[in-house]
Formats: C-alpha cells, sequence, structure tokens
C-alpha cells in the first residue's frame, strides 16, 4: 500500500516538473508576442507588461489544457487581446493624460521629430478606429516573422479569411491615412 | 513592403523590457503547479471523494470478517415458558411503540462455563428435575442482629519446673 503510495506521489511530482519545463519554452518563445499584443492595444510600456504579465499568469494555471504550442500561442494572444482592450477601457484616464503628453511634446519638439510623432500618433488613431477583427489581424500580421500561415494560426481561421480582413484593414488605413502623405 | 505596411510594423515590432521573462517567472513561481491546479479540478475532487467512498466500504467489510474467539461465544438463553409470559407480559408495551428494528438484537458475551451451568439449569428446569421456588421467608429483610456471646477460656500456662531443667 505504502508502495503503491509512493510511487503516485512521485508520478505526480514527475508530471508538474515536466509541465513547468514545458511552460518555461513557451514562455520564452512567446513572451515578446504577448508583449507586442498588448502594446498594440495599450501603447504603453509598463501597461502592457503588466497585461502580458497576467496573461502567462493564467495560461499557466489552465497550461495542462494548453500544452499544444498551436494551440498555446493562439489562447495566448486571445487572451492578451482581451485584457488589453479591458486595460483600456477601465483607464481611460490615463489615456487623456498621453494625449495631453503627446500634444505638449509636439509642441517643443523639433520639426522632424514633430512630423514623425505626428505619423505614429495618427497611424494609432486609425488602427483603433478598426473593427476589432480587422486590427487584430494586422497587428499580427506586421509583428515580425509572421506570415499568413501563422496569423491564420494564432486567429484560428482559415487563410482565405485573413487574407481578406487584411486587404480590408489595408485599404482603410489608406483611407484614412492619405492626407498625411 | 508598402510604406503603410512598414509604418505599422515600426509601430508595432516593441521588444519588451530585458527584465519581462524574469518578472513573469517571478510571478508564475507565486502560483500553484498546473498538476496542483487539475488536482483541485472539480472531476478531481469528484474522483477522488468517490475513491474514498470505495475505500471505506472496502474496509468496513474487513472489519465485519467473524473473530475467532476460543473462550466466549454468544449464545440466545432459552427461559422457561412461566418467565418467557411474564417477560412477554412486561415488555408488550415497550414493544408496541418503540420502532421497527432493522438489525438483529445485540448478542450477550457470556463465558463458556457461564453457559455450560445455565444450559443445565434449563435442562433441569424443563425436564422437572429441579424446580425454581422463592422462599419469601428467607428473603424477608432482618428486622434485629443478635451476636451470640464469646466465651473465652483462660490461658492454662505449665511452671518453668514442669517444662523441663536449663542444662
Amino acid at each position: 500500500m505504502h508502495e503503491l503510495v509512493d510511487r503516485l506521489a512521485s508520478g505526480v511530482v514527475e508530471v508538474d516538473r515536466e509541465l513547468e519545463r514545458e511552460f518555461e519554452v513557451r514562455l520564452v518563445e512567446s513572451s515578446t508576442l504577448a508583449f507586442r499584443v498588448a502594446f498594440s492595444v495599450l501603447r504603453h510600456r509598463e501597461d502592457a507588461e503588466d497585461v502580458a504579465q497576467e496573461s502567462f499568469a493564467r495560461a499557466f494555471r489552465a497550461f495542462h489544457q494548453l500544452r499544444d504550442r498551436e494551440r498555446f500561442r493562439a489562447w495566448l494572444v486571445r487572451m492578451t487581446w482581451r485584457l488589453a482592450l479591458d486595460r483600456r477601457r477601465g483607464d481611460r484616464r490615463r489615456e487623456a493624460r498621453e494625449t495631453a503628453h503627446a500634444a505638449t511634446a509636439a509642441t517643443s519638439a523639433g520639426p522632424h521629430t514633430v512630423d514623425s510623432s505626428y505619423r505614429a500618433h495618427a497611424l494609432w488613431r486609425a488602427i483603433d478606429t478598426l473593427p476589432d477583427k480587422l486590427r487584430i489581424a494586422i497587428v499580427l500580421a506586421s509583428i515580425e516573422g509572421h506570415d499568413l500561415a501563422e496569423v491564420a494560426s494564432l486567429l484560428r481561421l482559415p487563410i482565405g479569411t485573413v487574407k481578406s480582413r487584411l486587404f480590408l484593414a489595408r485599404r482603410r488605413l489608406k483611407e484614412q491615412l492619405q492626407w498625411i502623405r | 513592403m508598402d510604406p503603410l505596411e512598414r509604418q505599422i510594423a515600426e509601430a508595432v515590432n516593441v521588444d519588451p523590457s530585458p527584465e519581462f521573462v524574469a518578472r513573469v517567472r517571478a510571478r508564475i513561481a507565486t502560483e500553484d503547479t498546473p498538476a496542483v491546479r487539475w488536482r483541485m479540478s472539480p472531476f478531481f475532487v469528484a474522483g477522488a471523494a468517490f475513491a474514498s467512498i470505495m475505500a471505506a466500504v472496502w474496509v468496513a467489510t474487513i472489519d465485519r470478517a467473524p473473530v475467532q474467539t476460543p473462550m466466549v461465544a454468544g449464545v440466545d438463553i432459552s427461559l422457561p415458558a412461566p418467565v418467557r409470559a411474564a417477560a412477554a407480559t412486561v415488555a408488550a408495551p415497550l414493544v408496541r411503540t418503540a420502532p421497527p428494528r432493522t438489525e438483529p438484537p445485540p448478542r450477550v458475551i457470556v463465558p463458556l462455563d457461564e453457559i455450560r451451568g445455565l444450559r443445565r439449569l434449563s435442562d433441569l428446569l424443563r425436564s422437572g428435575t429441579v424446580a425454581l421456588t422463592f422462599d419469601d421467608a428467607r428473603s424477608s429483610p432482618v428486622k434485629e442482629i443478635a451476636v451470640a456471646p464469646i466465651d473465652i477460656a483462660p490461658l492454662t500456662v505449665a511452671s518453668i519446673a514442669e517444662q523441663g531443667v536449663e542444662q
């Protein structure tokens, strides 16, 4: 009886260690992805890190269901996106402060800085106006090393659907930003 | 690459701080391990409860196995007919008001020699060899305690001359 209990206990400990090792691999390969997804919504480094960290904590809790790499990354992107949107909705005051800060920086900087800062601000505002489906598609497709197949895998959508969403997103952005060019 | 796509890529491809992964590791360290969380899931708890119940039933079955006791045994004492009738009369109201019993009545543990004696007595009563009678006179309380006087005879000691001569 004691031998059986010992074997069960050692088996459970071994499963724990294996899960932790696998999670470490996922953390290293997906940390930048989670951060960039959060940053694309929040545009604030510390907030984006907080949100990505919370996503990883939740992923860790549910890791026994997310051991598959593709499934894990898709789940992480969705969770980070949602958490970032929630954070942004709940923090409107910060947005107001950032807008004021950007205006101050624009007036105190040189002509080239004003131009690039203004362009970046306009770009983000244009991205923010996109519907969620188009927005996440364009953000994921713009992340380094992501091709159509990778975006389709992360969004769990067919490649054709991703392609059409990217086309629509780019067309809308160009329409909105043509006055800057 | 389209200028717009390049501009979006520049805006999106921001790297986290070098401490980010370490911070996540520190956060994870405060969490239970995934397997612990799995073990605390409702399905696991239900399974563990079921296993506990099965184990308890198994242990209870083992405890009910008969135990060999060489010196004592359970007996049903059969009483003479008059005693049984009297007991039935006395117990009748209790039997009527008592709730129905699902378990057999508890058995009386009696040493073997007493069992033999009771059986022998029962046989004698049945055969009529022995009759139980109650002596009211002997069982009546004592009214006066009478103690007979004690007579002590004086000691007689022989003289030294009669006991012998010192050598």
